[in-house]
């Protein structure tokens, strides 16, 4: 007996290949979801935050006041503007006209000179957790730029050293080129796991699934037949998110395509192992779109490191996220674009996922042989 | 007499502690169309799939085409058998050509047998229209026979019919019946189910289930004769007021429809109710039906 015959394998997938090109729906979803989706989450997922609004009262009305509001101003990541009273700028606070208020004392600058070291206070809308710690960042470099430009000294000489940073790999600190990489995680996962589950599905449902297996056409065959359209379509996705990271966002892309590719690669199979699993367990296209949602999206999208760093999580999210491969993808994908370590750096999230690989494929043909009895 | 095609002994299959199919033992006979009876549940769809090797027998003996079921050669059993049911056919979205390129493909046809051989089958269903068109566009009675054709493809020994006809036009159905009436002449093994009785009386033998039992097995005549050895009768209600008899006289007395059907307990009953009766009703001797047998038999009893 054949366990494996190419000519099965290759009517099933011509077949589901036929499916997939004539519904409208799958198409869509595998091929300009993904693009919308790269666009909408790379627009929006800003880290850095600029052009703050910040209302300012100057009760010293002095040459010092005047150049700490400049200071504010050619910062770039504020918008210093002049309210009479401070409860004027309070209500703007909470109207959320202005995100922050500066309040600068009377006698700021003669406290100043005289080294009695003045307090200027800042009201922050601290509702807005999100905005709130850059602003903090900001404000620190602001102080130091703020004091030496009163003093009129070049500012070598304020301290007694200063750090020169550099930052590594990202040096304009560009939050996209953070998230971009990721978002190749989550399209993989909607099209593979989803589009799996609902495909294998869909022969259950219709009772086609019984015609084909009194047919001598293997499980084996059915799997690799029916998955191989939607590996393409995968790979279809993540082609999409990397000619979109690299022609839309200027993403650079330091390291290896080889790596990529592979850890691309690995990471479609487990996942499309993971949908088909779904398909498996649930039978109907409705619970296996639950099903993919829960166990496939959000976590893909949650416990990842795509939007919350993992390294800050509780330590058990940190246990739950190394149960999914995505969180050892998006590792690899954002170390080849903006690092580029070697294999030998990244044996740790390959080995992780080859071995999940392992583990899904056997569930799938396990519990598949004993779905049948 | 050449060896059965199919043979089935002591079959037993249990899920859990529930049985499926309950010691079942028959065979059938080359060429034969062997009817499966019986209501939802009582087992013909259980039965079907462990012939067609989709279900392994819990206990019994099991042989199609002349092979043994035994681990490992649900594939030979498969080469053998067609299977149809009336669940899933043919694929909506695909085209009849691709329906059939695709069975050819998952039996490993070669290409120049299987087009001979699709042109062929679709001859014998007279199949007029274009192979390019979408499956989702033909007839309900069209789309049967096709999927008959797809299920002939590799030549199979015996094919299995689970409810071929359910929801196709009576003409489509009368159609139907006559390709597999064909087929049966030309040697094929026809192994069918079926909801509807008038069908039913087209085949050669039918065994009838209950709860997993075969309860019955015989040709249409036979089953009626023994089910009825008294004859029965028709009667419609002559007036609007009904007024039923003395039940006691009577094996049988089923409403169907606006009259019944009822069979006399003995000649004395008949003797003495009969002409009383025909002041109610209109009478007339019938020939009993399946649909009768079917509910004396399978029904009847469990009441």
């Amino acid at each position: 007996m054949t366990i494996f015959s190419r000519r099965r394998a290759r009517a099933v997938f011509l077949k589901e290949f036929k499916h997939v090109f004539r519904d409208p729906f799958t198409l869509i979803m595998a091929l300009l979801l993904p693009f919308l989706i790269v666009l909408i989450l790379g627009n929006c997922i800003e880290f850095n935050v600029q052009s703050i609004d910040l209302a300012y009262t100057d009760h010293d009305r002095s040459e010092s006041s005047r150049k700490l509001v400049e200071t504010f101003g050619s910062s770039d990541y504020f918008r210093p503007y002049m309210v009479e009273t401070p409860e004027q700028g309070f209500a703007d606070v909470v109207s959320e006209h202005a995100k922050a208020m500066l309040i600068i004392p009377p006698d700021f600058e003669k406290e100043f000179m005289t080294n009695r070291n003045p307090d200027v206070q800042i009201l922050l809308d601290g509702a807005d957790n999100s905005s709130i710690s850059a602003i903090s960042n900001y404000l620190n470099t602001i102080n130091t730029t703020a004091v030496n430009k009163i003093r009129d000294m070049p500012p070598e000489d304020s301290n007694l050293f200063a750090f020169k940073t550099r930052y590594m790999f990202n040096p304009e600190l560009n939050s996209r080129w953070f998230s971009i990489p990721g978002i190749a995680a989550v399209i993989i996962a909607l099209v593979a796991i989803m589009l799996t589950a609902l495909t294998i599905c869909k022969e259950w449902e219709q009772g086609s699934m019984e015609m084909l297996l009194s047919t001598p056409v293997t499980s084996l065959e059915i799997m690799v037949g029916k998955l191989f359209p939607y590996a393409v379509l995968s790979f279809c996705g993540f082609i999409i998110v990397y000619l979109a990271a690299r022609l839309i966002f200027n993403l650079p892309f330091a390291g290896s395509y080889t790596i990529l590719l592979s850890a691309t690669l690995l990471f479609i199979f487990d996942y499309l192992a993971l949908g088909l699993y779904i398909s498996i367990i649930s039978h109907e296209q409705q619970v296996a779109v639950q099903y993919a949602a829960a166990i496939g999206l959000l976590p893909t999208a949650m416990l990842s490191g795509f939007i919350f760093p993992i390294q800050y999580m509780p330590e058990i999210f940190q246990w739950i996220s190394a149960l999914f491969p995505a969180r050892f993808y998006i590792e690899i994908s954002r170390d080849q674009f903006l690092k580029a370590s070697s294999w030998g750096d990244l044996w740790i999230p390959f080995t992780a996922m080859f071995v999940q690989a392992i583990i899904l494929m056997s569930a799938c043909l396990w519990r598949f042989r004993r779905t049948l009895e | 007499m050449s060896a059965p095609v199919v043979e089935v002994k002591n079959l037993s299959v249990c899920f859990g502690r529930f049985y499926a199919v309950k010691n079942i033992s028959f065979s059938v006979a080359k060429g034969e169309i062997f009817g499966f009876l019986g209501a939802n549940g009582a087992g013909k769809t259980t039965t079907i799939r462990v012939l067609c090797g989709l279900l392994p027998a819990s206990e019994g003996y099991v042989s199609v085409g002349g092979i043994e079921f035994l681990p490992g050669r649900e594939n030979l059993i498969k080469q053998k058998v067609g299977y149809m049911s009336q669940r899933f056919t043919l694929y909506d979205e695909l085209s009849v050509k691709e329906n059939m390129d695709f069975a050819a493909g998952i039996r490993r046809l070669k290409k120049a047998d299987y087009e001979k051989h699709r042109q062929e089958l679709l001859d014998f269903i007279g199949f007029k229209q274009k192979l390019s068109t979408v499956v989702r566009d033909l007839p309900g009675g069209i789309k049967q026979e096709v999927a008959l054709c797809q299920s002939l493809l590799h030549d199979p020994e015996i094919i299995f019919l689970d409810e071929p006809t359910a929801g196709v036009a009576p003409a489509a159905r009368f159609r139907f019946w006559q390709l597999i009436g064909k087929l049966a002449a030309a040697g094929k093994t026809i192994f069918v189910t079926t909801h509807y009785m008038d069908e039913a009386e087209n085949c050669g033998r039918i065994a009838l289930m209950r709860s997993g039992e075969l309860i019955e097995l015989d040709s249409p005549q036979n089953l009626k004769a023994k089910t009825f050895s008294r004859r029965m009768y028709s009667l419609t209600p002559k007036g609007r007021d009904e007024i039923l008899p003395d039940l006691r006289a009577f094996t049988v007395w089923e409403p169907y429809g606006q009259h019944y059907h009822a069979v006399f307990k003995d000649d004395a009953a008949e003797k003495e109710v009969l002409p009383r009766l025909k002041k109610i009703f209109h009478i007339e001797e019938i020939n009993p039906s399946l649909e009768d047998v079917f509910i004396r038999i399978v029904e009847g009893d469990g009441r």
